[in-house]
């Protein structure tokens, strides 16, 4: 779908993205996610191909991404997008119709059924300059999925955005992936991420520090286990920890001491956790 | 045609933008000012104010295309409008030319209004005189004053755009096309002054001279003498060979702001 090959990218004698490489596979939404300054924009611009990488290269459906074709199944939103205030929802609409060569007669229903997808139905005659800020993004975001595409490519979809509007968003990209697409997004709001990612690539400093899938991030950092269990015949409940290779010992224990399982949590720490752990540990070596 | 929809999106963008009704009120403004003028200056009220009036057009039009042009794609780069419009299967000559397109029919939508607001300023104003003026030659004249002002004004425009992605900063490409204007009004004084000057080597006198042919020339643009003085005449082939000029030089004009953009970073 989308496979970064090794880039680097100067700017004034400033290393900011240091030999980044990363695939992502079809049907996967994969976060891209970093703190602030590390690179993540320079990223996306390189793969949009608004600026020129110093080494290395982008294929986007396996052609280069300086192949205009390959944007007619490309969506893209930028950071805080914005469009002139002076015309309509409509019109910025009937702009990427026009491009992408939607006939008139497909568009009022095609137009209705994206705005209502971002809820946002009804404004579509209103000036953008009449929109808040959150309209603005909701309604670019709708613009992006226009010509119905395989990848999604976004920076900070959410950012900016409400929580109502977040999940507006996240709710879109969850169904965008059941049909099959592929979304590409970078986010500084980690729950988000965990909830709504398959993989995630965390970019720190222009470099690629961990690449992998949630439940593996998450998994990796297992902190131990809660288990909580009876002593037959009593009504107390008592709560045992264990370390994360003791948890069979454990339950084999209290089986023969005649305990009852209720249940076993694991305690994990939050995406957010183990990558402000990680990146602290990585800035301190650094 | 991929830079059609382009030009659409600047076209409506630019309609509703202030500086074009209010560019419109300053011409009606001015209109009063050019009155004021013939009133106080000595010869024909009609003829100086038509001057005047004719002068502020020239000027306004310029004025709305430079704005417009360097404004409208300022605004794209800077609040990353072009991210948004770049992301789509568009090539960045499409954008350059779409752009150029949608700001042309924005000054020719300008220049159209403006057409009837001087021409019905300047009817009022020789009505309010008492001399003989015929109406229907000096409104047919306007009129052609008014289709070369809205070539002069494309033409600063492909300027306009060459500026804009040419700088980073809206006030150097803003001042440097006004100064381009302006230098492009007075170059056959300035040329006539070099040329005929026993100080000046020959050397510099043929330098001045091929400064002079390849500087763009604004001033062939503006043929108000002919409509206020209506004794003069302009040969159809002074049109054809302007709207040659025109078309060559914004061409190479627009070809050398595809170069810069396409090899700029955004
Ligand atoms: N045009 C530019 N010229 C010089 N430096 C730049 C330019 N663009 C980005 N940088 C630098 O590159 C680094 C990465 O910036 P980038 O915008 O990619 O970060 P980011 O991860 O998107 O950050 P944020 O989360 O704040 O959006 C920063 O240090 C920034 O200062
Ligand atoms: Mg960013």
């Amino acid at each position: 779908m989308l496979k970064v090959e090794s880039i680097s990218k100067k700017f004034k004698e400033k290393l900011v993205i240091k030999e980044v490489t990363f695939e992502i596979l079809e049907g996967e939404i994969f976060g891209f996610i970093g703190p602030n300054g590390a690179g993540k924009t320079t990223t996306i611009k390189i793969i949009m191909d608004f600026v020129k990488p110093d080494s290395g290269r982008v294929l986007i459906f396996g052609r280069p991404n300086t192949d205009i074709s390959v944007r007619r199944k490309l969506g893209f939103l930028p950071e805080r997008p914005y469009i002139y205030g002076s015309i309509t929802g409509k019109e910025y609409l009937d702009f990427c119709a026009d491009v992408f060569g939607v006939p008139y007669y497909e568009r009022r229903k095609l137009f209705s059924r994206l705005l209502e997808l971002v809820d946002l139905t009804g404004v579509e005659e209103q000036l953008i300059s009449s929109y808040s800020k959150g309209m603005v993004q909701r309604l670019l975001f709708a613009s992006t999925l226009i010509n119905d595409p395989d990848l999604l490519i976004l920076d900070e979809p959410m950012s900016g955005l409400d929580p109502v509007g977040r999940n507006i968003i996240a709710s879109v990209m969850k169904d965008l992936k059941e049909k099959g697409k592929t979304v590409f997004y970078s986010s500084h709001i980690i729950q988000d991420v965990e909830r709504l990612s398959d993989r995630v690539a965390v970019i720190v400093d222009g470099e690629i520090k961990l690449l992998d899938s949630v439940a593996n991030i998450v998994q990796n950092f297992l902190k131990g286990y809660q288990v909580t269990a009876r002593k037959v015949g009593s009504s107390n409940l008592e709560v045992f920890r264990a370390e994360p290779d003791e948890l069979w010992p454990l339950l084999e224990r209290l089986k023969t001491e005649g305990y009852e399982i209720i249940s076993v949590e694991p305690e994990r720490l939050s995406l957010e956790e183990i990558l402000v752990s990680y990146i602290q540990r990585k800035r301190r070596a650094g | 045609m991929n830079a059609i929809p382009v030009a659409k999106l600047t076209f409506k963008e630019l309609l509703k933008e202030k500086a074009f009704l209010g560019l419109l009120l300053f011409e009606v403004f001015l209109l009063f000012v050019s009155k004021l003028i013939s009133n106080v200056v000595a010869g024909d009220t009609v003829k100086v104010a038509m001057d005047f009036a004719l002068a502020f057009f020239f000027f306004t039009v310029a004025l709305f295309s430079i704005f417009a042009s360097v404004g409208s794609t300022f605004r794209d780069i800077s609040d990353k409008v072009v991210y948004l419009i770049l992301s789509k299967p568009l090539r960045r000559r499409d954008y350059v030319l779409g752009k150029f397109l949608g700001v042309a029919g924005a000054v020719a939508l300008f220049t159209f209004f403006s057409f009837f607001v001087v021409t019905a300023g300047i009817l009022t104003i020789s009505s309010l005189s008492n001399l003989y003026v015929p109406h229907v030659i000096v409104v047919e004249r306007v009129f052609l004053v008014s289709i070369l002002t809205c070539m002069m004004g494309i033409f600063l425009s492909a300027f306009g755009l060459l500026f804009a992605v040419l700088f980073t900063s809206q006030i150097l490409a803003l001042l440097s096309v006004l100064f381009l204007f302006f230098a492009g009004l007075e170059l056959s004084p300035v040329k006539e002054l070099v040329t005929s000057s026993k100080y000046v080597s020959p050397i510099n006198k043929v330098i001045v001279q091929l400064a002079y042919y390849l500087f763009p020339n604004f001033s062939l643009f503006d043929i108000k003498d002919y409509a206020v003085h209506l004794s003069l005449t302009v040969s159809p082939l002074y049109f054809l060979l302007v709207s040659v000029y025109f078309l060559i030089y914004t061409s190479a004009v627009l070809v050398v702001s595809t170069l810069l953009f396409e090899r700029r970073e955004l």
